[in-house]
């Protein structure tokens, strides 16, 4: 009955619990970890310091597998062998609404199609609102009318920079917009009248 | 692992229903985590295995719900303390009428007699 035999308890508790999470986000387990010493701590100063109190303790915490489990759950994390449903993609991120932006402001640049996909991300996203829907399929005009410009400068006099200037112009306006509009998706939900 | 064994609807109604149960333990006093899971655990027979509550204060705090601070104690270490935040605060009071419109439907469909 010394302070090791407990301090072993925990120290086992601890290291079983961080790799029974080692899939949680870095910051949900360092969180978790840090939570469960400071239950442990808390234990102990208060008079739970020998190895059968402190086995009690942990008993009561519940299995690190079972804990580790329920952070996987709250994180949005899929549980190993267990595919990510629609609902944990679209559901708990803005995944939707972050693909419809790049799709939309830059993506389309690159595959033409990609444009398509996006508007279809867009309009079925649950978090925009019909105006910010309006907004994300506007997202290429920067783009597409810097190219015009550029082109209609062709002929004229104008300095490359200008014209270099302009297309950044136009891939900013778009990237900025659509950082709005991502920002937009992760308002919290409006409380229920 | 559940309370007394209870049936799978019982555990998924808890699931759904103890972040609530959380935030209504903090509508009148800011808690030391500790003694928050000891309430929603050994208190309250809510939960089992005590440990599955701190990912849950987690989440609620990442969204909002609650804020912590840190108190030092006169014996042992620094505790976290929890407390309610204005969206925590109108989130339970909208589940609150919700929880009470749908026990009361529920209550008069378990009820013999009470329908046709």
């Amino acid at each position: 009955m010394t302070t090791t035999d407990a301090d072993a308890l925990v120290a086992d508790y601890l290291d079983r619990l961080a790799r029974a999470g080692a899939d949680l986000p870095a910051s949900h387990r360092d969180e978790l970890l840090e939570q469960i010493a400071d239950h442990l701590a808390a234990a102990r100063s208060s008079g739970a310091d020998s190895p059968a109190r402190i086995r009690q303790v942990l008993d009561e915490l519940g299995d690190p597998a079972e804990v580790a489990a329920a952070a996987r759950e709250q994180s949005g994390v899929g549980t190993p062998g267990t595919p990510v449903t629609g609902t944990h993609l679209f559901g708990t991120g803005t995944g939707r609404e972050s693909a419809a932006v790049v799709l939309l402001g830059v993506g389309w640049i690159f595959v033409g199609l990609g444009w398509l996909f996006g508007l279809v991300l867009a309009w079925t996203s649950p978090r925009w609102s019909r105006g910010e829907k309006l907004v994300a399929t506007a997202l290429p005009v920067p783009v597409v009318g810097a190219a015009v410009l550029v082109h209609a400068l062709g002929s004229a006099d104008v300095p490359g920079v200008v014209r270099a200037l302009v297309v950044l112009l136009g891939v900013a306006g778009a990237l900025g917009t659509g950082a709005v509009l991502v920002r937009r998706a992760y308002r919290p939900a409006k409380p229920r009248p | 692992m559940e309370p007394g064994g209870a049936s799978q609807p019982l555990a998924q109604l808890r699931r759904g229903v103890l972040e609530y149960c959380v935030l209504a333990l903090l509508r009148a006093e800011e808690l030391y985590s500790v003694e928050l899971v000891h309430r929603l655990g050994r208190s309250s027979g809510l939960v089992v295995s005590e440990g599955t509550l701190y990912p849950l204060l987690s989440r609620l705090r990442r969204e909002g719900r609650v804020v912590t601070s840190w108190r030092e104690s006169s014996s042992g270490p620094p505790r976290r303390y929890y407390a309610l935040t204005e969206s925590g605060r109108t989130a339970l009071a909208a589940f609150t009428d919700d929880w009470r419109a749908f026990t009361s439907a529920v209550d008069a469909l378990l009820t013999p007699g009470e329908h046709s």
